[in-house]
């Protein structure tokens, strides 16, 4: 909200054009008012400090309409606002049906049908079975419970690991900003690539890790110990995301409802537990949804530390297996389905049963 | 308000250069799209081929171009290291009818499915007859398939190159513990010598590749063709044989028996449910094993590592043939390299693979490429001519003795510079003739019985053969029939 880049074109471009071809709709009693914009842009730089704030609230005051015609009037412009907006979204909304919509439809087609790449055009509908071949297999189970108890396990891991350090962050006296980076590499860093350094660094004889463990020990080669090696590639990786998504809810509890607090004798874990958490639970359920959708369709650290081997795959290293080794689309799209729905109730239960509000809606951080 | 009206003009404008670039974009980009899609070059044969031995390919591909005398120019392009990466590419090619690949460099084992999938040309059947004279029984086989509309079985692709692996031991090791360097000739034999080279203080680990990958199923497939056994019906291969008779039944039991015995044996490798190739040709270079079963590339690596003296178990012995290895870098025939053949033989050499019993032949898995002409192609013709160049004696010469994978043609083992490179040539021609080779079983669902027979003996060892034997043969029927889901 500086003035500074306004100065130079900000008169000159008006003059030229006027502000009824801006991108930006302009209310139109609002066109006729140079006395609200002439200050504005004329503020010299050297008030700017002052006159910003000032700015900022000026634009924030002529946001209400003013509301000068009859309620009727005012309830007919709204409709063909209305329409104006459906209208400006239907583009996007029909790029996105057919960018997102189309391939889940077809998903769900071909999941009905007995379609196989080596066979293209004599796929057959075949109903229900493909689902009925998926949840009768053991396979399918057993990388589900696999994939259930990464996502728990890493979540849980990562949230209170991701606490600590937003609080870190939060409470950092100098360098805040070279912390935050610091604390973001991992995150920057492609994850197949991370997934191989965890996998030399585990296997003996190329691993500084593997060193540790007692001679003749290979982590990766059995089923409890690589998949606690996914959850550490899972938590060393995402865990600064979760702390940057809890860093902007610490910063929404106010200062000095904690300091009241310590007046009153609360001591750092009570003003933990009785104010910080609560007022950040909006910011801690989203991180939890976030995460756990994310984490539950891991694919990228399993396939490159075990392949899945060692009943160590999950639903997504299934679905892939069956539709890229397999070629049968038939029933690698019936998995993607059954994971797409498992991701829909994950999502489901966090929205309805922990009230988690989705991004944007109305409703957000009740 | 009006303050951010100027700006957005701004971004207006910038919007205007973003919108006008993305059209020049798009303008430019439609033209690449069409040819990319759907126009071949005529004259120009795509080959895909495997990073592994791209390089040769490519050699050979150059000068085929050159002689050809104008009539095509070879283009090659390379797949992925992976098997499963390679497949999966070739068939998007083929499922999107690209018309600009004409040829692939196949795994062995995806001959069947291709084939039924109507992705391969059949080989003519005058270039044919011309392979049947020239090539060993066992890689011939495995390009061979019978589709529904043939009356026999027919070549469906060209073998480029083969191979096949080997029992390596350590003669030093076995003198000084068993007073004979005899090789064993038999799974049995070989668990024996173990426990007394173990017994004398020596190391007990049998290195092989056990985890759960391709290289499991090979273990598997020659230890049940020696046994007399086979997954599929050869004359039939929708039906399971794995016991379907007792005979059969028998066969499979013996096989998953010395499996277990092996990776059970006291001393056994501690990661051979994780074992591979890799492991085993390091494990054996570090002087952990008694035996290893392994492709033949070891006996080069075993070499290049004993003149640098960073091979333990062959300690300094090597070390002074050293100006020898590295002057034969360029010169991979060299008749001095004769001399360092031998001494490292005196501690590393090779015998045949090694049987389940000594009165069935011991049989192998043989591997290797072929080079199959796919059916979106436009110049089949063509393109068997060049498949015909890249697969003749003198390229196959060029792969054998420069990168390292055995020849099909039968002649070239007698060849004095291939004698030279390759000392174990008559073991492996031995194993490669028809009636020593044991293909994988050839079917258009192998890669689903693969999964299926991988998954389940893994981790290796930990079952019981009886009941294993069953749990095979319920996994392979459904994987035939394409029922269930792969692991």
């Amino acid at each position: 909200m500086t003035s500074g880049p306004h100065d130079g074109d900000g008169p000159q471009g008006r003059d030229q054009h006027p502000p009824v071809h801006s991108d930006i709709w302009v209310p139109p009693e609002q066109l006729n008012r140079p006395a609200a914009d002439r200050p504005a842009a004329e503020v010299p730089a050297a008030a700017a400090a002052g006159a910003g704030a000032a700015g900022g609230t000026a634009v924030l005051d002529q946001s209400p309409p003013a509301a000068p015609a009859g309620r009727h009037g005012s309830t007919d412009r709204r409709r063909s606002e209305r329409r104006l907006a459906y209208w400006l979204v239907a583009p996007a909304a029909v790029v996105m049906a057919l960018v997102t919509g189309y391939p889940i439809v077809y998903a769900i087609w071909l999941s009905l049908t007995d379609a196989n790449l080596r066979d293209p055009g004599e796929q057959k509908f075949v109903g229900l079975s493909n689902y009925g071949t998926v949840l009768s297999s053991n396979y399918w189970w057993t990388a589900l419970a696999v994939t259930v108890c990464i996502t728990v396990v890493s979540v849980l891991i990562e949230l209170v690991l991701g606490m600590a350090i937003a609080m870190v962050m939060h409470r950092a006296m100098f360098g805040k900003g070279l912390v935050r980076t610091v604390v973001l590499i991992p995150y920057g860093i492609v994850t197949v690539a991370a997934a191989i350094s965890w996998k030399y660094a585990w296997t003996p004889g190329t691993g500084y890790l593997a060193n540790l463990l007692p001679d003749g020990s290979a982590p990766l080669t059995e089923q409890i110990p690589a998949l606690s090696i996914v959850v550490l590639a899972e938590v060393w990786k995402t865990t600064p995301f979760m702390a940057l998504l809890l860093l902007a809810g610490l910063a929404l509890v106010p200062d000095d409802l904690l300091k009241a607090a310590q007046v009153d004798g609360a001591g750092a874990w009570t003003r933990l537990f009785r104010i910080t958490l609560p007022l950040m639970k909006p910011a801690i359920l989203v991180a939890l949804l976030f995460r756990t959708l994310d984490a539950f369709r891991i694919f990228d650290n399993i396939y490159v530390l075990t392949a899945g081997n060692h009943d160590t795959g999950s639903v997504s290293m299934l679905g892939y297996n069956n539709l890229f080794k397999a070629f049968n689309l038939g029933v690698g799209s019936a998995i993607s389905i059954l994971i797409f729905l498992c991701v829909a109730i994950i999502a489901g239960i966090f929205i309805k049963g922990f009230g988690a509000s989705a991004p944007g809606s109305d409703d957000e951080g009740r | 308000m009006n303050l951010e009206v100027p700006s957005r003009r701004g971004r207006r404008r910038r919007l205007g250069v973003r919108l006008g670039a993305a059209a020049l974009a798009a303008a430019a980009a439609i033209p690449a799209l069409t040819a990319c899609s759907d126009s071949y070059e005529a004259g120009v044969i795509n080959i895909y081929a495997p990073a592994d031995g791209f390089d040769f390919i490519t050699q050979v591909a150059e000068t085929c171009s050159a002689d050809s005398g104008g009539q095509y120019r070879i283009a090659t392009h390379m797949l992925p290291k992976e098997a499963d990466g390679q497949r999966l590419q070739l068939a998007r090619r083929l499922a999107g009818n690209d018309h600009r690949m004409d040829l692939m460099a196949m795994d062995v084992v995806w001959t069947a499915e291709f084939a039924d999938a109507d992705w391969l040309v059949p080989v003519p059947d005058d270039l044919a007859a011309g392979l049947e004279k020239t090539n060993l029984g066992g890689p011939l086989e495995t390009a061979k398939w019978q589709r529904e509309d043939d009356a026999a079985k027919r070549l469906y692709a060209v073998p480029i190159w083969t191979n096949t692996q080997l029992l390596w031991y350590r003669p030093d090791l076995m003198r000084t513990s068993l007073g004979s360097a005899k090789p064993p000739q038999t799974w049995d034999e070989m668990l024996s010598d173990t426990k007394r080279i173990g017994e004398a203080g020596g190391p007990r680990q049998i290195l092989l590749q056990a985890k759960q990958y391709e290289g499991l199923m090979v273990w598997f497939n020659s230890l049940l063709a020696s046994a007399g056994g086979s997954v599929l019906d050869p004359d039939d291969p929708t039906k399971v044989t794995l016991t379907d008779t007792p005979e059969h039944r028998a066969a499979t039991v013996e096989a998953l028996r010395v499996m277990k015995a092996v990776a059970t044996a006291p001393g056994h490798d501690p990661s051979i449910t994780n074992s591979d190739e890799s492991s085993a040709r390091t494990g054996m270079e570090r002087g952990d094993g008694a035996f290893e079963i392994n492709w033949p590339f070891v006996f080069a690596g075993a070499r290049e590592n004993g003149v640098a003296g960073e091979a333990p178990f062959l300690g300094d012995s090597l070390v002074r043939y050293r100006s020898i290895v590295e002057a034969a870098a360029d010169n991979p025939t060299d008749p001095q390299l004769e001399t360092v053949n031998n001494a490292l033989r005196k501690r590393f050499n090779f015998a045949l693979y090694p049987g389940i019993s000594d009165d069935l032949p011991a049989r192998s898995t043989p591997g290797g490429l072929n080079i199959g002409v796919a059916s979106t192609s436009k110049q089949a013709d063509l393109a068997f001519t060049a498949a015909k160049c890249l697969t003749s004696a003198d390229a196959q010469k060029i792969y054998a003795v420069q990168g390292g994978t055995p020849p099909t043609i039968a002649s070239l083992y007698d060849d004095p510079d291939f004698k030279i490179v390759y000392p174990m040539g008559d073991d492996i021609r031995d194993q490669l003739e028809a009636d020593r080779a044991a293909p994988r079983p050839a079917s258009p669902r192998y890669q689903e019985i693969s999964t299926a027979v991988t998954a389940a003996l893994s981790p290796v060892g930990s079952w019981n053969p009886e009941k294993m034997a069953d749990e095979l043969a319920t996994q392979v029927k459904r994987a035939v029939k394409g029922e269930g889901i792969v692991p």
